[in-house]
Parts: structure tokens; C-alpha cells; sequence
């Protein structure tokens, strides 16, 4: 439910005329699911679906019920959510990294691209739960081991959206800048870059997502700490409605994640927007 | 190498730059006889070489880090194993059955949804709330409500692929050129003409990639589902068992290699599939 469409050209671009139906309306939907939710859960009765105002009212009180000078949250939030970071974020780093300047030379350099780019694929064709294993022989039970599997899983799709949009370059602004004889790199900065941009911030998204997947995965198989651990010991000990609030509060870090790259896209893509209005 | 120009028609399929740069590395690799995949097979021997060598300098055992030779060797053992082709045909078939009647329900429902501006709207509303929420969190929940069975790893990956086959069919519907839609029904097509004729069609390579990143996830949410529940059998019980062994590290190594061949063959019939499919839109999309 996370993994999107890799897409290039974004779906019609619903942030139209009127943000304040559009805001209006996701408001509405948000309250009618978290009434379904409530409703349904105490029609059901189930142990297994706890109504949605139980999950909130637990959360409350095992995450944000902290001092006001640690931000209110709890010492039992930062045990869970740290752990994580501290995993998450290094390995976000390090495979955009990667995965960008990876992508760029795949996508120059031919040579080096039929050397390369096969092995790309092989690697990317391995499930990141099927590297698992192997990880943990190689680094032992760490959060080295949770921090590989993370960048090798996120760096590979990256490099090939890069790629991607590295080759999409328009050969005629190409072949502009050869007959102007503006310098490779130069080339590569203001006219190959920015016109892969969307391509590679599509790659972001997907990345982003899948880290999170790859960690939680990650932490009920081979942590004892973390959010992962948390939604499998939560389960482990029959509190269902410590595993939902784990489940909100995963969510909610994907939402942050992906507002993230947003901001980002927005802001450097703020062009890219433009042009393609200008277009339609 | 290719050093004519790339016709502009299709530029996605080629480089950034056509004419290959001059270098000793390009000359090299156009004397060769077979020259571009002379070097991809020089790219997987000097995989090999990298591993060869790692596994002598890592300080790991040869046992946990074995010799490339011996992996190559135990991968393609596995080919006449019977006992792992078992688990894999586990695991293909679990994805496979998930990915079908996931399929069957999401694109009627993606099409209806994608079709009116109200549903539309409200829909892409509520994936936003949905999407962020990996499906592997749901891993626990299928255990309790399924057991280690086959059916838990099914439910979890129609679960899983079911929002991406989703959204996809809803974003292509709606991505539909309003103009093409017009026209039609300037010609006097009724709603479930242009719906089968003009809609349909144009959703079809969006809907196309939903599947194709769909088949991705369905592998690795089997998998993970197979080592947290052992008894549910497959692939991942499988390797689990191997790296748990501590013995037979070389067979964790080995599985994976073999998965990867068989990601790389699945990812070759989708593009052959994508290509016969719609030849207007060959993109190389992937996760």
C-alpha cells in the first residue's frame, strides 16, 4: 500500500483552482474513515480491531503524555522511535547518495553502464528480504547489518530511476551544447540534471517509502528495539491495541517522510510545475 | 558501440550522450568482438573477482563469506535441488495467487473510482492517509488473524499489492486526455464506449506498472511473511533456516543469487509483455 507508480509524468495534478475544497474534502474523508473505523470496530467487537478512539487514548498515553520540556513525548516513545532514526536516517543518506551518483554515471558514461548497469539490476532483483539473511551473516545482528540492507534496497531502484531520466535528456538541447561547445560538466549541471530532476525526485519518493518498509522488516527479524520490534513484541504479548497505535505511528512517519520530499520537490522543481502548465 | 545518432523519435531508449566518448575504455570495449556485451560480462566477472577478494580479506570465515567459486557452484546446484525449487515454487505461487485476485478486485474498483471527479477526489484523499502506512506493518496482525499458513502470506500480499494496483488504475483513468473522451462522444459513443474504447486503453500501461511494481512488493512481503512465520514454508523459511544453522551459510549466499536470476527473468517477461502490450509506451519503470 506504499509502493507508488514510478512515474515521470505526475498524475493530473489535483492541487487546482479551489485549495479550499480540496483541503474541505480531505478533512471530510479523514473524519468519515476514522468514524468508519470507531464504528465498525465497536460493531465488531473483535479483540483483534480495537476502536480507533481506544488506539489514540493508548498512544496518548504511552508516547505523548512526556514532561513539557522533553516536547511531552515519553521515555518509552524516544526507546522506540530513536533506535529507528538512528537507523533510517544514515541509510537514507548514504543511498541517495549512491543511488544519484551511481545513477549519473550509468547514465554518461556508456562504457561504464554496460559494465555496471547489469549488475544494477541483478542486485535490485533480489527481494530486500531475501538479502536479509545473507546481511546478517556478513554484519552480525546490528544496526551496520539493518543500515546496508537499507541503502543496498533503496539504492538500486534510485540509480535506475536516474538513469532513466539521465538518458530522457532531450538530444536536440544535447547536441545544442555540443555545436555551442559548452563544457561537459557544464552540460551535465544546467542542461542533463534539471531535466532528470522529476525523474529522480520520483525515484526519491519510491526510496523513502521502500527505507521505511525495508526498516520496519528489518527490525521484527533482527532488532530488539525499534519500531518493527515494537508492532512484533506488541503482538507477541497480545496488545492489540499497542500494535495499532504502532501501526498509526509508523504511518504517521511515512506521511512526515513523504512531506519531506515535498517540500524538496517543490522547491526545486518549482519550474518544472510551471512549464508543464504552460504546456496544457 | 553505437556512434550513429539517436533518432529523436525515441529518446528515452538512448544515451544522454549518442556518440560514445573517445577514451582508452571506450576503443577497448569497440574492439572487442562482441563489444558492449563483452563488457557486461566483464562487469560479472569482476563482480565475481570483488566477492573472491572480499571473502579472502573480510576476516569472516570462508564459511560465513564463501569463495565466489563455490557460490557460483552451490547457485547452480540449486537448479536440480528439489527440496528448494519446492520452496520457491512456494513462494512463486503464494505472490502469484495474490497477485490475481488482488488484480481481479482492484482494477473494477480503480476504474469505477477513477471514472467520476466526486470518487476521485475523495479517493485520492483517503490514499494519502493509506499510503504511508507500510503494508509489512501488517505482518503481525496476519499472524494472529491466519497462523504460519499459506493463507496468511496470501492475504498479506493481496493486501499489500491491492493499493498499489489501486491507485494506479485510479491515477491512469483519470489521466485519460479529456480531449480523446470528447471526441467520442461527439461521435455519439455512450459512457461505457468511451469507457472500453478511449478509457480503458489509455489506463492500460499505467495500470500495466501498478502490476509490475506490484509483483515486487508480492516478493518481498512473501518472503518476509515466510521468515517471521516459520511453518508457512517457502523461500524464506528456507534461507532463515540456513542462516539460523550458522552451517550451509554458502546456501543463503546461493538463494540469493538464485533469486536474483529469477527477478531478472520475471523483469524480462514484464518488459517483453509491456513492449507487446504497448508498444506506445515503453518506459523502463521499475522499483
Amino acid at each position: 500500500m506504499v509502493l507508488e507508480s514510478t512515474e515521470a509524468k505526475a498524475p493530473p495534478a489535483p492541487r487546482s483552482r479551489r485549495p479550499m475544497r480540496r483541503i474541505g474534502l480531505k478533512v471530510t474523508v479523514f473524519v468519515a474513515a476514522a468514524l468508519v473505523w470507531e464504528l465498525a470496530a465497536r460493531l465488531a467487537n473483535s479483540l483483534f480491531f480495537p476502536p480507533l478512539s481506544e488506539v489514540l487514548v493508548r498512544a496518548q498515553s504511552i508516547w505523548f503524555s512526556g514532561p513539557p520540556r522533553q516536547l511531552f513525548v515519553t521515555e518509552g516513545f524516544l526507546d522506540v522511535v530513536i533506535p529507528s532514526m538512528q537507523r533510517l536516517i544514515p541509510s537514507l543518506i548514504i543511498g541517495i547518495l549512491v543511488g544519484i551518483g551511481l545513477g549519473l554515471l550509468i547514465g554518461l558514461i556508456r562504457p561504464f553502464s554496460d559494465t555496471v548497469y547489469p549488475l544494477v539490476h541483478f542486485i535490485r532483483a533480489i527481494p530486500p528480504t531475501v538479502k536479509l539473511p545473507l546481511f546478517i551473516i556478513l554484519f552480525g545482528l546490528s544496526d551496520t547489518m539493518n543500515i546496508w540492507l537499507i541503502v543496498f534496497a533503496i539504492a538500486a531502484p534510485l540509480t535506475i530511476n536516474v538513469v532513466d531520466g539521465v538518458r530522457s535528456t532531450e538530444p536536440v538541447l544535447l547536441d545544442s551544447a555540443r555545436v555551442f561547445r559548452i563544457s561537459r560538466g557544464r552540460t551535465v549541471f544546467s542542461l542533463v540534471l534539471p531535466s532528470a530532476a522529476p525523474r529522480i525526485f520520483a525515484g526519491l519518493r519510491l526510496s523513502t517509502m521502500l527505507a521505511l518498509i525495508v526498516l520496519v522488516i528489518s527490525e521484527m527479524l533482527a532488532s530488539s528495539n525499534g519500531l518493527g520490534y515494537f508492532l512484533l513484541y506488541a503482538q507477541r504479548q497480545f496488545h492489540l491495541t499497542d500494535m495499532w497505535a504502532g501501526v498509526l505511528l509508523i504511518g504517521l512517519i511515512g506521511y512526515l517522510l513523504s512531506v519531506l520530499v515535498d517540500i524538496a520537490e517543490n522547491s526545486i522543481l518549482a519550474w518544472h510545475r510551471a512549464v508543464k502548465a504552460g504546456s496544457r | 558501440m553505437p556512434t550513429t545518432m539517436t533518432p529523436s523519435a525515441a529518446p528515452a531508449a538512448e544515451d544522454a550522450f549518442p556518440p560514445a566518448p573517445r577514451t582508452t575504455f571506450a576503443r577497448l570495449a569497440q574492439a572487442m568482438p562482441f563489444g558492449r556485451s563483452a563488457l557486461g560480462v566483464a562487469g560479472v566477472i569482476l563482480f565475481l573477482v570483488l566477492i573472491q577478494v572480499l571473502s579472502l580479506t573480510s576476516g569472516l570465515s570462508a564459511q560465513s563469506f564463501p569463495r565466489a567459486t563455490e557460490i557460483v557452484a552451490t547457485t547452480l546446484g540449486l537448479f536440480g535441488n528439489g527440496e528448494f525449487l519446492f520452496a520457491v515454487g512456494q513462494t512463486l505461487y503464494a505472490a502469484l495467487v495474490g497477485l490475481v485476485v488482488a488484480t481481479v478486485i482492484a482494477v473494477p474498483l480503480g476504474v469505477l473510482l477513477g471514472t467520476f471527479r466526486v470518487t476521485y477526489d475523495a479517493s485520492s484523499a483517503l490514499i494519502e492517509f493509506i499510503r504511508p502506512v507500510p503494508s509489512v506493518a501488517m505482518i503481525p496482525l496476519a499472524l494472529l488473524l491466519f497462523g504460519a499458513t499459506a493463507e496468511m502470506k496470501i492475504a498479506l500480499i493481496i493486501f499489500s499489492v491491492f493499493w498499489i494496483v489501486l491507485f494506479n488504475t485510479i491515477y491512469g483513468v483519470r489521466d485519460v486526455d479529456p480531449l480523446l473522451k470528447d471526441n467520442a462522444r461527439i461521435f455519439g459513443y455512450g459512457s461505457l464506449a468511451v469507457l472500453a474504447r478511449i478509457s480503458l486503453p489509455s489506463a492500460a500501461p499505467f495500470i500495466y506498472t501498478g502490476i509490475r511494481i506490484a509483483t515486487t512488493a508480492a516478493f518481498l512481503v512473501a518472503v518476509g511473511a515466510e521468515m517471521l512465520a516459520g511453518g508457512s514454508g517457502g523461500l524464506g523459511e528456507w534461507l532463515r533456516r540456513y542462516q539460523e544453522s550458522g552451517q550451509g551459510s554458502v546456501y543463503v549466499w546461493a538463494g540469493a543469487f538464485f533469486s536474483g536470476l529469477v527477478g531478472l527473468g520475471i523483469n524480462f517477461l514484464l518488459n517483453f509483455g509491456e513492449r507487446r502490450l504497448f508498444p506506445w509506451n515503453v518506459s523502463t519503470r521499475s522499483m
